[in-house]
């Protein structure tokens, strides 16, 4: 466990390999007319751990989720969840989760203390003070326990149904596009809050199409396309697989010979355009540093110098040609 | 029980903190009352009555004494052309003409009314008609008529408010329920609430059963607020069971409840919702006699108030409310809303759907 809580929290697939998955999807189809929103996808996720499912709108990412979650019955397939069979017991599995759904209006003229202890008694949960208490801690929404949902900010809402989504004390909880529509602030803190979450032992899966999130966030994460995975591991696995891992930029006054910075140590690739430089490496550090020493030998200065390191956004491109923001 | 008791009470949390259902559940229909109160006080009004062929039979010369001693009524008797005229130049309100040759167990009676005077003139043909039914009703047993008669002048001294205050609680019960209920309902489908609630263990079946229990307290709450009221402000005379009233109150508002379902199937949006509801609770309104009789109706479109379901409702709170009637002589009334009740969940279980349609 020591290495889990060390800065910063990734797991490597070997610590993966040795759990027992939490929860496993086979074969699962959802299709809608002739429409396929989701298309045999295999999916595993190990306890404690932040996962990921990130993907375009209409990827299907929405679907997946609210079938494990035991609202869609899937066409085929089969899913597990904490050893229960979702598709058989839904009403099982609901005691075990805890669910936010995307952008979930909740009822008006209750206080978010009121909605708490309503939710909680739905779930079959603990509806004692404390334990009320407790959750509006977690979410650190003190100062609004009185107020109505309409008079709480978007990120004050979206921590308001991640408290809702914990109140039966779940051991998995399912996020939908659990930033979307914040300001950056609020996404950070939202940030925090669910990494407490796993820090408290439970299992968290969201969905997003913000690949930062996936990044900065996420242990590992499914990229999701047209209802298909087409890659699933740790993001940064997911980055090295693309070979190069970043791209180095600068400003040049005048032309530099494209030959001599091919053969910079570690490049992989370069251009010269009106002025703008670029190099694809695998050794950022080796190639900067022939890269600075060959620019004073030639007298020529880089303006605006920066490293671009490749990111989820380029996993994405490579493998469904788009990008991820259209 | 707990998760159905608590979504109970948050249920009558938000009904208590909603101002615009309070607004259309309790002040509208205080309004009413306050309006109609203040429209009507100060002319007590007193409706001019001809009787014709008073001398016929022994029953009719009963009926014609007993107006003549009861509140309100100025009773003149004479022969059927010059009453007739009278009534043409609004000398009176309604003229009674008993059929000649009537026996002593039976009697048949036309009633005539100003219709240029509506108001008036159906006040007063409600009075007298209701007048003359407690009259059969009394004479339909084998008890001595005039026993009987004399218990029914005693509940026949109706003043317009007691004729209009059922119908007001009659109509914001089916406006709570109806227009409420398929409100909320396509609102919390719209929103998602209803799929935020699936996705807890708690059945949807409950959430629907707690959403009906909260809603009959509500209602129950509104008759008491809206009796209370009458009696204190608009000297509402009740004269049945109030037990029995608030029997017919819950059976009414599960009709109006089950129908509000119905609209929340059918309807995509609020918007449809509300402007989909409106269109069955307005002409109800009208044609279900909550302002006026419905015997004052035209012909023609009596068969089609037969079909409206408030109607039963009114009548069934009127009789209850007013005519010191008991539960088996509503069993019409009562039918019909059950009736309403089992045909209204009928077709909200088979069209009704948990999520909206954009997918």
């Amino acid at each position: 466990m020591s290495q889990l809580a060390s800065q910063p929290h990734r797991l490597s697939p070997a610590d993966l390999a040795t759990g027992e998955p939490i929860i496993e999807i086979c074969g699962l189809v959802k299709r809608y007319g002739t429409f396929t929103a989701v298309d045999t996808i295999d999916l595993a996720v190990y306890p404690n751990e932040i996962f990921g499912i990130l993907g375009p709108n209409g990827a299907g990412k929405t679907t997946t989720l609210e079938m494990v979650e035991g609202l869609r019955t899937p066409d085929a397939g089969e899913i597990q969840v904490a050893g229960i069979d979702v598709i058989r017991d839904p009403v099982a599995v609901k005691r075990v989760i805890g669910v936010q759904l995307q952008s979930t209006a909740l009822f008006d003229h209750l206080s978010v203390r009121e909605l708490i202890e309503l939710f909680a008694a739905l779930s079959g949960g603990n509806t004692s003070a404390e334990w009320v208490d407790r959750l509006i801690g977690l979410v650190q929404l003190e100062e609004k326990a009185g107020a109505y949902v309409n008079q709480l900010s978007g990120g004050q809402k979206q921590r308001l149904s991640i408290a809702l989504a914990m109140v039966n004390d779940p051991t998995v909880i399912f996020l939908d596009e659990p930033t979307t529509g914040l300001d950056p602030q609020a996404r950070r803190n939202l940030w925090d809050l669910v990494r407490q979450l796993r820090d408290a032992n439970k299992t968290v899966v969201l969905t997003t199409h913000y690949m930062e999130e996936a990044e900065y966030l996420c242990d590992r994460v499914a990229v999701m396309d047209h209802g298909r995975i087409i890659a699933c591991d740790t993001p940064l696995a997911l980055v090295q697989s693309l070979g190069e891992s970043a791209t180095v930029r600068a400003r040049v006054e005048r032309d530099m010979d494209g030959a001599l910075l091919a053969s910079l140590p570690g490049a992989t690739g370069s251009s010269v355009t009106d002025g703008q430089l670029e190099v694809q490496t695998d050794d950022v550090p080796t190639t900067l540093t022939a890269l600075l020493q060959l620019s004073e030998r030639l007298g020529i200065r880089l303006d605006n110098l920066s490293t671009t390191s490749a990111t989820l956004e380029d996993v994405f491109l490579s493998y469904t040609g788009r990008s991820l923001r259209e | 029980m707990k998760a159905l008791r608590h979504m109970i009470l948050a249920n009558l949390k938000m009904s208590v903190r909603n101002r615009t259902a309070l607004f259309w559940n309790l002040a509208f229909p205080l309004i009413f009352i306050v309006l109609f109160q203040f429209v009507f006080s100060g002319d007590d009004v007193s409706i001019n009555i001809g009787i014709v062929g008073e001398d016929t039979s022994p029953v009719s010369q009963q009926v014609a004494s007993e107006m003549r001693g009861a509140d309100g009524f100025n009773v003149s008797s004479g022969s059927r052309e010059s009453e007739l005229d009278r009534l043409d130049n609004g000398d009176r309100s309604v003229v009674v003409v008993f059929a000649p040759g009537m026996s002593g167990s039976e009697l048949d009676a036309d009633l005539y009314w100003d219709e240029s005077d509506p108001q008036l003139g159906q006040i007063a043909l409600s009075a007298v008609n209701q007048f003359l039914s407690n009259a059969n009703a009394g004479m339909a047993t084998d008890a001595p008529v005039i026993a009987v008669e004399t218990q029914a002048v005693e509940s026949s001294e109706l003043e317009y408010m007691d004729f209009l205050i059922p119908g007001i609680l009659a109509m914001s019960i089916m406006n709570s329920g109806m227009i409420g209920l398929a409100s909320a309902f396509v609102t919390y489908r719209e929103r998602g609430i209803l799929r935020r609630i699936r996705a807890t263990p708690f059945p949807i079946s409950s959430f629907i059963l707690a959403r009906i229990i909260s809603q009959l307290v509500v209602s129950v709450a509104q008759a008491g607020v809206l009796i209370g009221t009458g009696m204190l402000i608009a000297g509402l005379t009740i004269n049945g069971n109030l037990l029995n009233v608030f029997v017919m109150v819950t059976l009414g508002s599960l009709a109006f409840l089950s129908l509000g379902f119905v609209v929340a199937a059918f309807a995509r949006n609020q918007e449809t919702a509300d402007s989909l509801a409106n269109a069955f609770t307005f002409p109800m309104l009208f044609l279900g006699g909550v302002f006026f009789p419905v015997d004052s109706a035209p012909e023609w479109l009596q068969p089609i108030m037969r079909l409206i379901p408030l109607r039963y409702l009114v009548d069934g709170l009127r009789d209850l409310m007013v005519r010191d009637a008991t539960l088996p002589d509503e069993w019409l009334n009562l039918l019909v809303m059950l009736g309403t009740c089992v045909v209204g969940f009928a077709l909200a279980l088979r069209f009704f759907r948990w999520e909206s349609s954009k997918a």
